[in-house]
């Protein structure tokens, strides 16, 4: 039972983390801003409305939204939360993970290119060659925690973290940390290397991608996005905060808080910062792996 | 006089005189108090020279400062080359003081520096403390980084940034390998105040870490070996020395060198007692000699400036030192020989070569031909020197290359011997031939004949008559301080069997 | 925490390699000598009496404030181009410095420290910030990176030197201060004087003086 209550979790709340996010940046610009549940309202609106089609598209197009949100539940099923196990675990489902995620890219990606536009051929390929950047940075970080807990499977690696491995190992995996927390907000769009906000196809890197979706298909989107902010979001902070009581109740509320946190973070870095130049970004990347890779290194 | 005053005076008198210099409006009152500080701290050197002879090894403040054999024969040295040197600023500059070539800030640059420089060395030789010999050694790097641009030209300054970079990067690395002997001697039940004394390494070599030791050797010979301008490091060396004024190319190949060679010496004792005499060092210390003399003599073959041509010159006989010192055994003391013949015929070719560009305006060696009849002294002094310098019989150079020659062929190393021959052989011919026409070609017709007073003839005749004697007869004090500075690399006690 | 400093100076050698402009070089150079200042003076808490104190001080203000300010008025006077003019390029450089900083952490473990009471990264931190240095000095052009390099290098074995042992005699320590407070003047100065001279500090046309 314990072990269907993350993925729950997740489906229910993952909204709300964009909620807290906009109303952070919100605070930040001195305005009241939306309320926090305004991402299940949108949702409901997309849900509700019907999706137009461009007669150029093929059934690729119409597909990847929905493969895109079936891929985000399925990771959560190999999701641990803290102490909080996954519901399904192997030995290497890390690996199975980071190759879902991008399943997940891959079809967004090539649901863009089927419009035969170029402003979303161009989303595409700048989506590509930062993903290229953004996954050995992922990798490195989460081979770093392997190595440390000396477990392939992400629920144990997860349940491996505890005060003493901080103890002994704070500098890398403080690396790891900051080095995950880049690409995290690389892979989910937001600034510095992204603005979900804007609407000026020329800078926009995710968005521009799926500018002709609408109706339910959108509505799938914008839930495997809030989907993805949870699971790496999840990740991050299995690994950031070490609270390992055996409690369920101090063990969830610490992750939960765990994830406000990162995304009033998020929000704090969204407002005071601004959005990189295009070609700062795959820096910023070589800078995440870099982090990564050093954590590795140096344990 | 007690010995810790009398090792402190060695550093403080050259240190208050490069400070009085500063304070005097005339040019020539202030070269000569430079002079006379030299000339002061040689007498208390000479002091304590003796009563390490006689007393054996002396100590002050606590056991930081010392003078044993190694030390004090190579405090003779450099005694020598100063004493000599600081002479020769008085000529050298007192003739461009002549001509109204140099400002009085320039002269004060000189004198500020020339007896600070001086300080620095006598306190590298007489730390007993390995940091405080650093400290020494990277204080030796910056005060004589501006006598090199006394004349301040484009040339003078791109040599001074080279020489100041990549010694500076040296002697970094020399620091490494001082706090890694200093971390192997960690776990040693020792007051930290007198841990890196190397009298106390040197008692407790049984106790120190290899590996640490071995890793201490390699920065420290990489570190201060760029200072000796062991090839391949030596690359500052050629620009340092040729741009230089000549009394401070003369302390730079007659003493600078062999101040950092000594401090690599200090580590060897440690690293063979540590290894359990393997001779490891040893072999690394013949592979970088039999490679400056080498690399030395194929730059030779191609210089067309005399100065330049020295500087390689330098680089071959370090190369010969360092190799008598790898060779061990009796090319140890050939080795000290060697350091002290090397440092009085450099240190009057470079005399020479100085004087000589002055008369004739330049140090092209095509254009400095006959210099016999400009100047008979000097021209006689740069021929002698040179004819010492490539070894040729009876000068002592050639007793001591002998004798290293010998220690080789009696270890049977083949090898070596043959690189040997091959290196000092291309030398000999290299600068033969330079210097046949340098002191009996034909003049050019503008040059005229330079002046020439008792002073010229002193520095010519010194060197020479020194070298004259100890390649034809062995004094027996200079002998047995020999010995007994080869002993303390040796690690023994009882004098070994050299001649 | 130790380990945490060491990282975070090893984190500002990849920044050094990586950056091309002249005063990031020099202020992320200070940021180093502030931490190893901070360094000093907390590995040695344990033993802190008025000479260590003075010493940890001294290197955080030295390191952390003179040389940079040295290097960046020098800038200020001589500098007309603010590129470094690298002879590698930023993404090379880095590549370069992984594979030392690989070597150098499998070099650590060859070399162990005696005692339990150091880190296992600080031999590494070591090398690597040693060659950091070098690599500054030898593919950059402009001699002022050359002079951060130097400082960086030294940065490397002052780091090793005081987290590795609670005292020091105070007249090596400060000697060793003093020393690269000259050097650090000097270099600046002939930095000027060069500047002065060939109207450039492009160590690359530094070429009169061949053979």
């Amino acid at each position: 039972m314990i072990r269907l209550l993350h993925p729950l979790l997740a489906l229910l709340f993952a909204p709300l983390l964009q909620g807290i996010i906009m109303k952070t940046q919100a605070f930040f610009a001195g305005r009241q801003g939306p309320p926090v549940i305004q991402p299940y309202h949108d949702l409901a609106r997309l849900f509700r409305k019907g999706a137009v089609f461009s007669e150029t598209t093929t059934w690729v197009f119409r597909a990847g939204p929905a493969i895109g949100l079936t891929i985000g539940i399925l990771c959560l099923i190999f999701l641990p939360l803290g102490n909080m196990p996954a519901m399904v675990s192997f030995h290497g489902d890390l690996i199975f993970l980071i190759y879902l995620l991008s399943l997940h890219r891959f079809f967004t990606v090539i649901a863009a290119m089927d419009t035969g536009s170029a402003f979303e051929g161009m989303g595409a390929s700048r989506e590509m060659s930062f993903s290229a950047l953004a996954e050995p940075a992922f990798f490195f970080g989460l081979a770093t925690i392997a190595r440390l807990t000396g477990t392939l499977s992400l629920d144990q690696l997860i349940h491996g973290i505890n005060i003493n491995l901080w103890q002994t190992h704070v500098g890398s995996l403080a690396l790891v940390v900051v080095g995950l927390f880049l690409v995290f907000l690389a892979e989910n769009s937001r600034i510095p290397v992204d603005d979900p906000s804007t609407h000026l196809e020329l800078t926009m890197i995710h968005e521009v991608m799926v500018l002709d979706h609408s109706g339910v298909d959108f509505g799938f989107i914008e839930y495997a996005a809030a989907l993805k902010l949870w699971i790496l979001g999840s990740v991050i902070v299995g690994i950031a905060i070490p609270v390992r009581t055996g409690i369920p109740g101090i063990d969830i509320s610490a992750m939960c808080l765990g994830l406000i946190c990162l995304a009033v973070i998020i929000g704090i870095v969204g407002s005071i910062m601004a959005r990189l130049r295009l070609l700062q970004v795959p820096q910023l990347l070589v800078g995440a792996c870099i982090f990564s890779v050093i954590g590795f290194l140096i344990q | 006089m007690s010995n810790e005053l009398l090792l402190s005076l060695l550093v403080i008198i050259p240190l208050v005189s490069g400070l009085v210099s500063q304070f005097f409006a005339s040019k020539w009152l202030t070269l000569l108090i430079s002079a006379t500080g030299v000339m002061i701290t040689a007498a208390f050197g000479a002091v304590a020279i003796h009563r390490t002879i006689t007393q054996g090894t002396i100590f002050g403040l606590s056991d930081w400062l010392f003078l044993d054999p190694l030390s004090a024969f190579h405090l003779a040295v450099l005694l020598m080359v100063f004493g000599l040197s600081s002479l020769f600023s008085i000529r050298y500059f007192g003739e461009e003081l002549e001509h109204s070539y140099l400002t009085l800030s320039q002269i004060r640059t000189f004198s500020g520096l020339w007896t600070p420089a001086m300080a620095a060395m006598i306190l590298v030789l007489i730390s007993n403390n390995l940091g405080i010999m650093w400290v020494g050694m990277e204080a030796t790097t910056l005060l004589t980084s501006f006598l090199i641009c006394v004349h301040m030209t484009r040339e003078s300054l791109e040599a001074m940034w080279k020489y100041l970079l990549i010694c500076s990067v040296g002697i970094a690395f020399a620091f490494l390998g001082t706090l890694l002997l200093r971390l192997a001697a960690k776990d040693l039940p020792l007051d930290p105040n007198q841990a890196l004394l190397w009298t106390n390494l040197m008692a407790n070599t049984k106790s120190l870490a290899p590996a640490l030791i071995k890793a201490a050797f390699i920065f420290a010979l990489v570190g201060y070996g760029t200072k000796a301008g062991l090839a391949p490091m030596h690359t500052w060396l050629p620009d340092a020395h040729s741009k230089a004024p000549s009394p401070v190319s003369a302390i730079f190949s007659g003493f600078m060198l062999n101040a950092a060679l000594y401090c690599i010496m200090r580590f060897v004792p440690i690293v063979e007692a540590t290894t359990g005499n393997t001779g490891w060092s040893l072999r690394l210390l013949t592979g970088f000699g039999l490679f400056s003399i080498l690399l030395a003599s194929t730059f030779i073959l191609h210089q067309h400036d005399l100065k330049r041509l020295l500087a390689y010159c330098s680089v071959e006989h370090i190369g010969i030192i360092t190799l008598g010192f790898g060779i061990g055994g009796a090319g140890t003391y050939a080795a000290l020989f060697h350091t002290l013949n090397h440092s009085l015929s450099k240190t009057l070719s470079f005399f020479a070569a100085g004087r000589l560009g002055q008369v004739y305006g330049t140090y092209k060696m095509d254009r400095m031909a006959g210099s016999v009849k400009i100047s008979p002294i000097w021209g006689l002094g740069i021929f002698a020197s040179l004819l010492a310098l490539i070894g040729v019989v009876p000068f002592s150079v050639f007793m001591s290359e002998f004798q290293i020659l010998k220690a080789a062929v009696d270890g049977e190393r083949v090898g070596v011997v043959i690189l040997f021959l091959l290196g000092i052989s291309t030398v000999f011919v290299g600068i033969l031939r330079h210097a046949l026409s340098i002191a009996w070609g034909k003049p050019g017709e503008y040059v005229d004949s330079a002046s020439i007073n008792w002073l010229d003839r002193l520095l010519v005749a010194a060197p020479l008559i020194v070298l004259l004697v100890l390649g034809l007869w062995m004094p027996q004090p200079l002998h047995s301080l020999m010995r007994q500075a080869a002993a303390v690399i040796h690690n023994t006690h009882d004098i070994g069997d050299a001649p | 925490m130790f380990d945490f400093l060491i990282v975070l100076v090893i984190l500002i050698n990849v920044r050094l390699l990586a950056t091309g402009r002249i005063e990031s070089l020099i202020s992320w150079t200070a940021v180093q000598g502030v931490i190893l200042g901070v360094f000093a003076l907390y590995s040695r808490q344990a033993h802190l009496s008025v000479d260590v104190f003075i010493i940890g001080l001294g290197a955080l203000l030295l390191k952390g404030l003179v040389f940079p300010a040295f290097l960046l008025h020098t800038t200020k006077i001589v500098v007309t181009s603010r590129e470094t003019e690298p002879y590698v390029g930023p993404i090379g450089s880095l590549l370069i410095g992984m594979v030392a900083l690989v070597v150098s952490l499998w070099l650590g473990t060859r070399l162990p420290i005696p005692g339990t009471d150091t880190s296992h990264l600080l031999v590494p931190g070591t090398l690597f910030s040693i060659f950091t240095g070098q690599f500054l000095i030898i593919s950059r052009k402009m001699a002022i990176s050359q002079a951060v390099g130097f400082l960086v290098m030294e940065n490397g074995a002052f780091m090793i030197g005081v987290g590795t042992l609670y005292y020091a005699p105070f007249f090596v320590e400060s000697g060793v201060l003093l020393d690269m407070f000259l050097a650090v003047l000097i270099m600046t100065v002939l930095i000027t004087d060069m500047n002065r001279a060939f109207h450039h500090i492009d160590t690359h046309e530094l070429s009169r003086l061949k053979g």
